[in-house]
């Protein structure tokens, strides 16, 4: 896809904001004038959340400025509420086709200040993608699918849709030389080479041909299987190796997210321990308590269930009670016998076999009532039966552990009572959000790798069946030679796709430094390397300091602009702490781009937005 | 490929892309004189017919 045009972007609802945004037509760029607190970074954070995240996934994880959950319902409102977002471009494809998109996300909730993570109580979001006007459409998570196979969204949205929290995001990586490993790896996802593709497609159409003019020549219908199968297998082959990529292509993307979670659980970990709210130091140490007494409740009812042998059916009382009877009556204790004497001598049957009792049986009966306990009794009581004392006490263990309840309670009660700050209470909701997001990436992660390295044996076994197929074949062996040769030049040019990455570096660095350039003059430059990270240069010296907060904020947009994929560049106040460069930039991104989307402060019109656009539009938040 | 109207300049992601593609070009020219590669290359190899590539393979025949 290509020349890319956004035409519409429209907001209802979401976050209170209420307009739409209607570009200018192909060929010329928009500026939008929008004062503070109108809506500029809600309208680039929407268009992050919408991209990055499939239907399925979107709930809690819009996020605004450095609110990790943040709420996107109007939590303003009362009662139901259905906020929405449409995002309108057209792009064209390999044919010069033009083609027309409509992204909708529709989200249906309500605001409830008690609900956490954040407000939302969200009750169904819906995704819909329509295309050429309805002539197609794609629902829930394949709007999603369809926009990260043919545009890329996803991996490059935080890219065009720049702000200044992203810039503040690229001059952190470019100035701690801890973070040069994760600038690298940001880079080197941005290798592409859709060549490597269009010379495999030539390569397998070669092999089609083979098959299909071989399959014309069989004589026999065996061989005409065989070349039935190997065509199957081939294609089998073909869909698993793209599946594969696809697959490696995610495992890079989510551990890529792995790390970024990881960075940030570790600073808000830092943030909370060091805190200076003494609420919060007093609230942790609660939890503290609280986690070592629910502990210490967990290892004793873990022991009372290991060692369950040595209580379970001990019953001390009933056993010592059997004893005493015999000690004192001389005999079994009732019920044992009298019930069933009695019945066996009202029915005259033996209400054990059931025979019908005779006078010398009725008289053993009725002499059963006198029988003492025989000395073997006795003997089983005394010594069989001795009750073992028990080595562990399970009523001990259960007053502890009611004990232990008790005290976690009191604690509980004692922080809940323990009033945070809004920012305190928003530190601990972001940890335990950004705790739970590495969990579940974690587990995709494990996936991810289960399902490759299952790929990779399938392909291993598909490649051997084929091979076999092609060498049983007798028709195929005087193609031979070709077939031989279309492995080995795909090994050629996988091998070349594995080196253009390391290039990657090179080409995006020249490009950052051509772009500072032309924006901060001639003296400027920048260098991107795998061991110094992306530096400023002035004057050929190259620094992580040079430059000043301008400088660098230049460096990170020029830093964007190589990074995206896509060439529409839709910016949140754009000068803002630019200075006096304001004139440049908007030159440099009138000259490198095709469509430009400002979102400007009437600040910025007078020495910047003329550039872009001589007809800035006004826009208000305004319910319809 | 269609283009609207409008600049002429080239989109730096497109700038970006054509760079890596001759970078591509050169890593694979530099690979060895792979006779495949250069027949797709040269733009030949849907028009040869598969006894012409045999030929060409077993270096009876020019690209």
């Amino acid at each position: 896809m290509d020349d890319m045009h956004f035409s519409l972007i429209k907001v209802a609802g979401y976050r209170g904001r209420h307009f739409a945004l209607k570009m200018n037509p192909p060929g010329q760029n928009t500026i939008f004038i929008m004062d503070g607190n109108t809506g500029k970074t809600t309208t680039i954070e929407l268009l992050r959340w919408c991209f990055h995240y499939p239907e399925s996934q979107a709930a809690n994880k819009f996020t605004h400025m450095w609110v990790v959950p943040a709420h996107v319902l109007d939590d303003t409102k009362k009662g139901p509420q259905t906020c929405e977002i449409t995002v309108q471009f057209t792009a064209i494809d390999d044919e010069g086709k033009e083609h027309f998109y409509q992204f909708k996300r529709i989200t249906e909730g309500e605001s409830d200040p008690n609900n956490k993570p954040t407000s939302d109580k969200i009750a169904k979001i819906s995704d819909t993608l329509e295309i050429d006007h309805g002539k197609d459409a794609k629902h829930g998570d394949e709007a999603h699918e369809y926009l990260k196979h043919a545009f890329r969204f996803n991996e490059c949205v935080d890219y065009f849709c720049f702000d200044g929290e992203k810039a503040r995001d690229i001059m952190q990586l470019s100035s701690n030389s801890e973070k040069i490993g994760d600038l690298i790896f940001l880079v080197n996802q941005r290798a592409t080479h859709p060549r490597i593709e269009e010379y495999k497609q030539k390569l397998n159409g070669l092999r089609n041909r083979v098959l299909e003019e071989a399959g014309a020549k069989v004589s026999s219908q065996a061989l005409a299987i065989n070349i039935g199968k190997l065509k199957a297998r081939i294609g089998d082959l073909r869909a698993l190796e793209k599946e594969r990529d696809q697959l490696k292509q995610d495992f890079t993307t989510h551990s890529l997210a792995l790390k970024t979670f990881e960075d940030r659980y570790k600073e808000l970990q830092e943030k909370i321990t060091t805190a200076k709210a003494q609420e919060l130091v007093e609230r942790t140490k609660y939890e503290i308590q609280i986690q070592g007494k629910t502990n210490e409740v967990m290892e004793k009812r873990r022991l009372i269930y290991a060692l369950n042998s040595q209580w379970i059916g001990t019953n001390t009382n009933s056993i010592n009670w059997i004893k005493a009877q015999v000690k004192e009556k001389g005999k079994l204790p009732e019920p044992y016998r009298q019930d069933l004497i009695q019945n066996c001598l009202a029915s005259g049957c033996c209400e054990i076999c059931g025979r019908a009792l005779d006078r010398a049986s009725e008289e053993r009966i009725k002499g059963l009532e006198r029988q003492v306990a025989p000395h073997e009794v006795h003997e089983f009581l005394s010594y069989d039966l001795k009750e073992r004392q028990p080595a562990f006490d399970p009523e001990k263990e259960r007053r502890e552990i009611k004990r232990l309840i008790e005290e976690c309670n009191r604690l509980e009660n004692k922080m809940k009572s323990i009033k945070l700050s809004e920012e305190d209470a928003q530190l601990i909701s972001e940890k335990e959000f950004v705790e739970q997001e590495i969990n579940t990436i974690k587990g995709k992660i494990i996936n991810l790798q289960r399902d490759v390295k299952e790929r990779e044996e399938w392909i291993k076994d598909l490649k051997e069946e084929v091979e076999k197929l092609q060498n049983q074949n007798t028709t195929l062996k005087e193609y031979k030679i070709i077939l031989d040769k279309i492995d080995e030049s795909i090994d050629i040019i996988v091998d070349a796709g594995e080196k253009i990455k390391s290039k990657t570096i090179d080409i995006i660095s020249g490009v950052i430094s051509e772009g500072v350039q032309s924006i901060l003059g001639r003296r400027f430059s920048a260098k991107l390397s795998p061991t110094e990270g992306l530096m400023l240069g002035e004057d050929g010296f190259f620094g992580r300091e040079r430059g000043g907060y301008s400088g660098r904020l230049i460096l990170s947009y020029c830093f964007a602009e190589a990074m995206t994929l896509v060439d529409p560049i839709i910016v949140d106040t754009p000068s803002g702490n630019i200075g006096s460069q304001r004139a440049n930039l908007a030159q440099h991104l009138v000259e490198n781009h095709r469509q430009i989307l400002l979102m400007c402060l009437p600040t910025e019109i007078a020495d910047f937005g003329p550039i872009i656009s001589k007809k800035p539009i006004p826009i208000a938040n305004k319910e319809c | 490929m269609k283009k609207r109207e409008g600049r002429k300049h080239v989109a730096i992601q497109k700038r970006i892309e054509e760079v890596m593609n001759q970078e591509f070009e050169k890593l694979i020219a530099e690979s060895g004189d792979d006779p495949l590669l250069k027949l797709i290359r040269q733009g030949k190899i849907d028009s040869l017919s598969l006894e012409e590539i045999k030929a060409y393979l077993r270096g009876e025949k020019d690209g």
